[in-house]
């Protein structure tokens, strides 16, 4: 488990290894699997296989992750509708939109009203192998400029685990935290990655970043201001076959700026998260190939309330 | 020049290429319309760059195409939702209608909003020249089930309540919208890559019929698969005066409001096409009628004249029996042979006793004019059969098939009959040829056979 403080110390991988099988091990990503489990009654038991392949992150291609392996015919559950479209005209047919996991883990837990303040800020981060090129000096001076504070900067582990980064937000007076290992082939995965992440979210009135990310749209559904400003940075080895920076800025304008139109950003996000579609539990299970857990779940969850009557 | 992004632009996109859908709307059909449309214009769809005059804005939501027209066209790249803001124009241009113009990063765009938006940027007494394909057209009656391509997205075109489905829905929607039509053109074989444009004014007209049928039935073979092919049924259609409502398509002419301009010089009017029926048409009643001497007098008339390598569905007969020429002239043999294969394929009664194909067709017709044909002038190209053709081509072949089992049999049973007769006469011969009398007979037989000889 990762630290989620700034103690300092340096994460530690789990050495276990997790032998779930799936038709891909990102639909596991960031426990995605297993909100959707919950949602769908089976507990927090492991989730079982998904009959297909889970969009695991805001995309501005066709829903799936250019560096993985994809094999044609296999469904794709794909967030929105827009991206539905997009992945259509780019040549995939067996497309679903279920909407985002994090959008039914916000169905599943209720906002509790706790009290609100200050910024969550997510620095823009490379993903496993990539590295982020740009100055953090810069950016933390823009954020101070920016926002009214108390500022905690959430870095993705790669960063946080790298000590001068971390020692960089720290001085600045951030509070430095970290929501997780995202997990990959089976290893690291971590089931409490998003609820730790609403709980984080929720501490905070506003969420912002130097780059549209998923975290915005999270943030933003999840009840935050979303702001996106300061040097984009640059990302080793970017794909830059979807348009980039530019096209997001030019396509998605509404959540760009220190000060976003609220209305129009939560209209666009709740669109972009598919949460105004979301699936009933019967139909999420069927399409996943999960009925038949779901069922012996349910039956097990009987013999144990019945054990349990029993021995009272 | 770069394509300004006017948001919703399509990145790795092209209409043009053809690789996500049917390409660019096209045809040298289209020609004359957009060389006559004038004042600034704005140019918005997939249409084939070579014939868009050289002045326009374009209006396309791939980014390839928007980029590789730059040079060319001053290019507006996304969706039209953000057209409302630019300075409205005298022409607008949608040939390829209204389906491609919303991106797949914009929320589907109903066909009445579309055409809202391009409204919205019509200035008034502007003229607008839209395309509208037709869902109970030609094309799509005889369309094998078609394979959604990378631009069907959200298909839901003929289940769009605010798309108006038929000719007359079509021209009261555009009136209601504060239009008024002038020109109303039915397009041929297909709303994309049209071959025929038809004032539907001429498809109304009785005297110019032959002269309509013609020009149908040289809008080019269809490219693809069909269940039936779509001239012979645009031919019935202008016969019972249904080749408006079943056209593939039509293209509106339509001036904003307030007060229409003076009528643009939108052509074909047609005036200038001959009046009569099609030489073909006269062929085929003459068939079906069994006046094989009309067929005659038809055929020498035909053969003998001007427009003897001209196909038959090409020429006009006048009140006064002239012929008129509606295309270049072929061989004798070729338009013979074209002729043979519509009365083949096209499914007609005809009289004569079970041709073995289109060539001895062709060389019966010659026959009929007094031309005996080498087989070999006779062109061996068949057209690509249709469904309805390869059914009774089946049809054709299974009958044919119960005919050569039957005369085999016949043959089986004819030969063991002699085959008995044989062994028969065989054996007398023998049982003859042993003994005395016989022999006598035979030798007395052999002698009276030379004696005669000599």
């Amino acid at each position: 488990m990762l630290h989620l403080d700034d103690t300092g110390r340096l994460p530690q991988r789990r050495a276990e290894r997790v032998s779930w099988t799936v038709v891909h091990h990102a639909n596991h990503y960031y426990g995605h699997s297993q909100v959707l489990a919950r949602y769908c009654g089976l507990g927090d038991q492991h989730p079982p296989r998904i009959a297909g392949y889970l969009q695991h992150g805001w995309n501005i291609g066709d829903g799936l992750a250019a560096d993985h392996e994809f094999v044609d015919g296999t469904p794709v559950f794909l967030w929105s509708e827009r991206t539905r479209r997009r992945a259509w005209s780019l040549g995939r047919r067996e497309t679903y939109v279920v909407g985002a996991p994090w959008a039914y883990l916000l169905e599943m837990e209720p906002d509790p009203g706790a009290k609100r303040e200050g910024t969550i800020w997510y620095p823009f981060h490379g993903w496993e192998g990539q590295h982020v090129l740009g100055d953090h000096g810069r950016l933390i001076d823009e954020i101070k400029a920016t926002e009214p504070g108390p500022i905690t900067a959430c870095l993705y582990w790669q960063e946080f685990r790298d000590a001068a980064v971390r020692r960089r937000y720290t001085e600045a007076g951030f509070r430095v935290i970290c929501h997780g290992y995202r997990g990959g082939q089976w290893q690291d995965l971590d089931p409490m990655f998003l609820d730790r992440q609403l709980a984080e979210q929720r501490r905070h009135r506003r969420v912002a970043s130097n780059r549209l990310c998923s975290a915005i749209f999270y943030g933003t559904l999840a009840g935050c201001e979303p702001a996106v400003y300061g040097d984009p940075m640059t990302l080793e080895n970017e794909n830059m076959a979807y348009g980039g920076q530019a096209r997001v800025r030019r396509q998605w304008p509404e959540l760009h700026g220190e000060q976003v139109d609220l209305a129009a950003a939560r209209a666009t996000v709740t669109a972009e998260l598919g949460a105004d579609r979301l699936l009933p539990a019967a139909e999420l299970r069927h399409l996943f190939g999960w009925t038949a857990a779901a069922r012996d779940a349910a039956a097990a969850r009987n013999t144990m309330a019945a054990q349990a009557t029993v021995a009272r | 020049m770069s394509p300004r992004l006017i948001g919703g632009e399509m990145l790795l996109w092209s209409d043009l290429d053809g690789t996500h859908g049917p390409g660019p709307v096209r045809g040298r059909a289209l020609a004359p319309l957009l060389d006559a449309v004038t004042g600034r214009t704005l140019v918005a769809g997939p249409h084939d760059p070579t014939l868009l005059p050289g002045d326009t804005t374009l209006l396309l939501r791939g980014l390839i195409d928007a980029e590789a027209l730059a040079d060319r066209f001053a290019v507006l790249c996304g969706g039209p939702a953000k057209l409302p803001t630019e300075s409205p124009w005298d022409t607008v241009v949608a040939l390829d209608g209204l389906g491609r113009l919303g991106s797949a990063e914009d929320p589907q765009l109903p066909w009445g909003e579309a055409l809202d938006q391009l409204l919205a940027v019509l200035r008034p007494g502007g003229t607008l020249l839209l395309g509208v394909e037709n869902f109970l057209g030609l094309h799509r009656l005889v369309a094998m089930p078609p394979a959604p391509t990378d631009s069907d997205w959200t298909p839901v075109a003929a289940y769009d309540q605010t798309r108006p489905a038929g000719l007359a829905a079509v021209q009261a929607r555009l009136q209601a919208a504060g239009l008024t039509i002038s020109r109303t053109y039915a397009t041929f074989p297909s709303p994309v890559t049209p071959a025929a444009l038809l004032d539907t004014d001429l498809l109304a007209d009785p005297t110019r019929r032959g002269a309509v049928e013609a020009m149908l039935s040289s809008a080019g073979t269809p490219a693809d698969d069909v269940l039936a092919d779509p001239r012979r049924l645009a031919i019935d259609a202008v016969r019972h005066g249904a080749a408006a409502d079943l056209a593939p398509g039509w293209i509106f002419v339509a001036h904003r409001d307030p007060a229409p301009t003076p009528e643009r010089d939108y052509p074909p009017a047609g005036d200038n096409l001959p009046a009569g029926r099609t030489l073909e048409d006269l062929l085929l009643s003459a068939a079906l009628e069994r006046d094989l001497a009309a067929m005659r007098t038809l055929l020498v008339a035909w053969q003998s004249g001007a427009a003897a390598g001209v196909p038959a569905g090409q020429v006009i007969v006048t009140a006064d029996r002239g012929q008129v020429a509606l295309a270049e002239a072929g061989t004798p043999a070729a338009a013979l042979h074209e002729f043979a294969v519509t009365v083949l394929s096209g499914g007609f009664a005809h009289p004569w006793p079970a041709p073995a194909g289109a060539t001895d067709l062709t060389l019966i017709l010659a026959a009929m004019a007094g031309v005996e044909l080498d087989p070999a002038a006779i062109p061996a190209q068949a057209p690509r059969p249709s469904m309805r053709d390869l059914l009774a081509e089946r049809d054709r072949l299974a009958r044919e098939l119960t005919q050569a089992h039957a005369k085999h049999d016949f043959y089986e049973r004819t030969i063991a009959d002699r085959d008995l007769a044989l062994r028969r006469a065989r054996q007398i011969n023998a049982l003859l040829s042993t003994t005395k009398p016989a022999r006598a007979l035979l030798a007395t037989a052999r002698w009276t056979v030379r004696r005669i000889r000599r």
